[in-house]
């Protein structure tokens, strides 16, 4: 195989599937990207078994052939060449793959691509498409809640919901639910329900652009999840297990409401965070009234025994019980004001062991819940 | 000022015989049936003297025993005697701890001659009115009072007075002192040193091995400074319980129950405790005695059974031997906190939330009529099979 290409366009390529790599693979030949030739340019594959990213790039194509290129190599290789153009001349014979740019040579021993595990085939699926916006910020919202814990696998997953009239995504690690609804018309026929990996669509996301104007395929079948766009596909198995009944946990009512600008609560919990002693430690909040027409306050503080404390009143405007505290791990609540778009926030409360609820204010498309810390 | 430990002789035992005077001069053994798989929690002076000792397996005890009469425990007579004890102590003006169901350390405020004067009459009044004896040890530290209650049993009463330190203990095994366990004396002995003595004469290069200097140890020998805590408040480090298996196991089944047993009973000991325990430690013993354990911190702190059977299980699975046949299982929790400082996150799940309010109601319910009064279901699919 001999193609030739734009530095730029391999480096991407490489970027795109590296992460599906498999790390810490028995099967050697998963710790490697394979490169292939086809009708649509050149074909790059990193596959774990687990999660597939396949994507394309235009080249000169010389000779044909496929061949695998160990994952480090590649990506350190294609990263520092020094010029525009790149040869790569595979030899079957050698076993080995030589990179070319400029007065610059590789030579890299290989891996033959006929030990390449393939892709699972698209069988059987149902189709929709998103836009790139759309898909970005639901993942965006709702990843933020996936459980790491491997005990309960499911949880590392984000659960989604399709119908003919819209999408919803929610993700809960079991302390805290992140929901996310988009309402239009999908086309679709019936009702899918699958709980996809979060590795993928983060990195999905990862990929995917604020203000990009292509439209992204997603489809689903009985044991894998596809996602498509431009000229790059994600590949997962999808989760097994129970996602948790989580409608019966949102809240009919609020006893209290708060409302307050999301930028400076954020900063605040930023500047009180200084005195945690991690990420998990709790921040303390409570309300104190203003008098008659001025607004009140939102006591933010922090008490960690060895380091001191930190307290800063946030102004706020609050309706219903203005005795409230509750206690909320710092990490859960800067997470979310990180994804926040609206300008304000609202915070409603009912009692210390029940959830604590923010959304955007005035919109009722998403919403994340936090168990409050007892004792 | 001194102190003094309190030590039951042969406790379990001697109040079997205390409750049913038959059992006078006949060797008693407390355990599970004779030729099961428990182990010798208490052997009376008799049965003692055939060189049976607490921890025995109960074949080896009848072997030696022939004869012997074995009794499965009865805990509420041990806690009632323990109480009764208790009880008298206090009437007596003194300041007690009680250390475990058949030890009492006392700080006396008094002279020493005034102290044993003291104890003698509790220790008569204890044979008197409950029938069982004590071994009793007045020292001026808790330490050395440990130490002292070991010298003469049973029904002994010794004093170590700061006057006659360190000699009086000086000929003792360098492993009698608390903190020095069996590979310390051991080693201590491969390097000459087997008495109290010798110790307080050992180098202090040997003495840095094990963290100690020479000033500690002439500190601890002359009872100048203790090593036993001071503490009845203290909050346990951790917490534990281990099962000896009716029979030797792979079956998966059973040893999920066994574990699911043991989380529920090790936590409910930790929320009793009100607290809450971030390492979780599970100890393996095959059929050929090996013994392995495996911890893992866990990524956030647990009170519940059923959080715990959610690590306890999968770690047992990537630690135990399959195809190995076990005979016992065992679990711990390290890491521990309050559980009311802040850490204790509950879940937001409806199932791990009904889990939780059963668990409070359970806790009640323990704590009104006995720990025992309700068990988790895996007990009684242990049950069946020990008694099949």
């Amino acid at each position: 195989m001999k193609v030739s290409c734009s530095k730029t366009a391999l480096v991407s390529g490489v970027r795109t599937v590296y992460k599906a790599v498999s790390q810490k693979a028995t099967n050697l030949v998963l710790s490697g990207i394979l490169v292939e030739t086809t009708a649509d340019g050149l074909r790059l594959v990193a596959y774990d078994l687990d999660l597939g990213i396949e994507t394309f790039i235009p080249v000169q194509v010389e000779r044909e052939g496929s061949f695998v290129f160990p994952a480090k190599q590649f990506a350190d290789i294609t990263g520092n060449l020094p010029h525009s153009e790149v040869i790569l001349d595979y030899s079957e014979s050698a076993g080995s793959v030589d990179v070319i740019s400029g007065r610059t040579h590789f030579s890299v021993k290989t891996m033959p691509a006929k030990n390449f595990p393939e892709l699972p085939e698209l069988v059987a699926g149902k189709t929709w498409s998103m836009s790139e916006p759309e898909l970005r910020k639901m993942i965006r919202k709702t990843a933020i809640a996936t459980s790491t814990d491997t005990n309960r696998s499911y949880l590392m997953g984000i659960s989604v919901e399709a119908d003919e009239d819209g999408v919803s995504m929610v993700a809960t690690d079991s302390f805290r639910l992140a929901y996310r609804n988009v309402e239009y018309s999908t086309g679709l026929t019936g009702k899918i329900v699958s709980i996809v990996p979060a590795r993928m669509l983060r990195e999905v996301e990862r990929n995917l652009s604020a203000d990009g104007t292509r439209e992204v395929e997603i489809c689903i079948t009985d044991r894998h999840s596809f996602v498509k766009f431009g000229n790059t596909r994600y590949i997962t198995r999808l989760l097994e297990g129970q996602f948790p009944d989580y409608r019966k946990i949102f809240p009919e009512n609020l006893s209290t409401r708060i409302t307050t600008d999301t930028n400076s609560f954020l900063s605040a919990i930023g500047r009180v965070s200084v005195m945690c002693k991690d990420d998990l430690s709790a921040i303390k909040m409570s309300y104190t009234g203003g008098e008659l027409d001025s607004p009140g306050f939102l006591t933010i503080k922090v008490v960690t025994p060895e380091l001191g404390e930190a307290v800063e009143d946030l102004p706020v405007s609050l309706q219903g019980n203005a005795e409230m505290v509750v206690s909320i791990r710092a990490k859960y609540l800067k997470e979310v004001l990180q994804v926040l778009e609206s300008d304000d926030v609202e915070i409603g409360f009912n009692s210390g062991r029940s959830p604590v609820c923010v959304k955007e204010t005035d919109k009722e498309d998403y919403l994340y819940l936090v168990m409050p810390i007892t004792g | 000022m001194p102190k003094a430990l309190i030590d039951c002789d042969a406790f379990f035992a001697s109040c079997e015989q205390a409750k049913n005077p038959s059992l006078k001069g006949k060797m008693v053994l407390v355990s599970g049936p004779a030729g099961s798989r428990s182990v010798v929690s208490s052997a009376s002076y008799e049965a003692k003297r055939q060189g049976v000792k607490a921890g025995m397996s109960p074949i080896e005890a009848e072997r030696l025993c022939p004869g012997a009469v074995f009794l499965p425990g009865d805990f509420d007579l041990y806690i009632t005697y323990n109480k009764m004890m208790e009880t008298k102590l206090r009437s007596m003006g003194l300041d007690v701890e009680v250390s475990s169901i058949d030890e009492f350390y006392v700080d006396l405020g008094c002279k020493y001659a005034e102290a044993e004067n003291l104890l003698r009459g509790f220790s008569a009044w204890v044979e008197s009115e409950l029938g069982i004896t004590v071994s009793i040890g007045l020292a001026p530290t808790r330490t050395l009072a440990k130490l002292a209650s070991e010298i003469v049993k049973p029904r002994g009463l010794t004093v170590l007075t700061p006057e006659t330190l360190p000699d009086s203990i000086s000929y003792l095994g360098v492993g009698r002192l608390l903190g020095i366990g069996k590979v310390t004396a051991a080693y201590l002995r491969s390097r000459g040193i087997h008495s109290l003595g010798s110790l307080l004469a050992a180098p202090d290069e040997v003495l840095s091995e094990f963290g100690y200097d020479h000033g500690t140890i002439r500190g601890v020998l002359c009872g100048e400074c203790d090593i036993v805590d001071d503490g009845a408040d203290m909050p346990p480090k951790s917490i534990s319980s281990r099962m000896t298996l009716a029979y030797d196991t792979l079956e998966a089944e059973d040893i999920a129950h066994h574990l699911r047993f043991l989380c529920d009973h090790v936590s409910w000991r930790l929320r009793r405790e009100g607290m809450c325990a971030k390492v979780l430690t599970v100890t393996a013993r095959y059929n050929d005695f090996s013994t392995s354990t495996r911890s893992r911190t866990l990524p956030y702190y647990v009170s519940y059974a059923q959080q715990l059977a959610e690590f306890a299980l999968p770690l047992w699975d990537a630690h135990y031997k399959k195809g190995r046949k076990l005979r016992l299982i065992g679990l711990g929790l390290s890491g521990l906190i309050s559980a009311s400082d802040g850490e204790l996150q509950t879940s937001i799940l409806p199932s791990d939330r009904a889990w939780q309010d059963m668990t409070r109601t359970v806790d009640e319910i323990r704590k009104r009529y006995g720990s025992r009064k309700l068990i988790s279901g895996s007990y009684l699919m242990i049950d069946s099979k020990r008694r099949t």
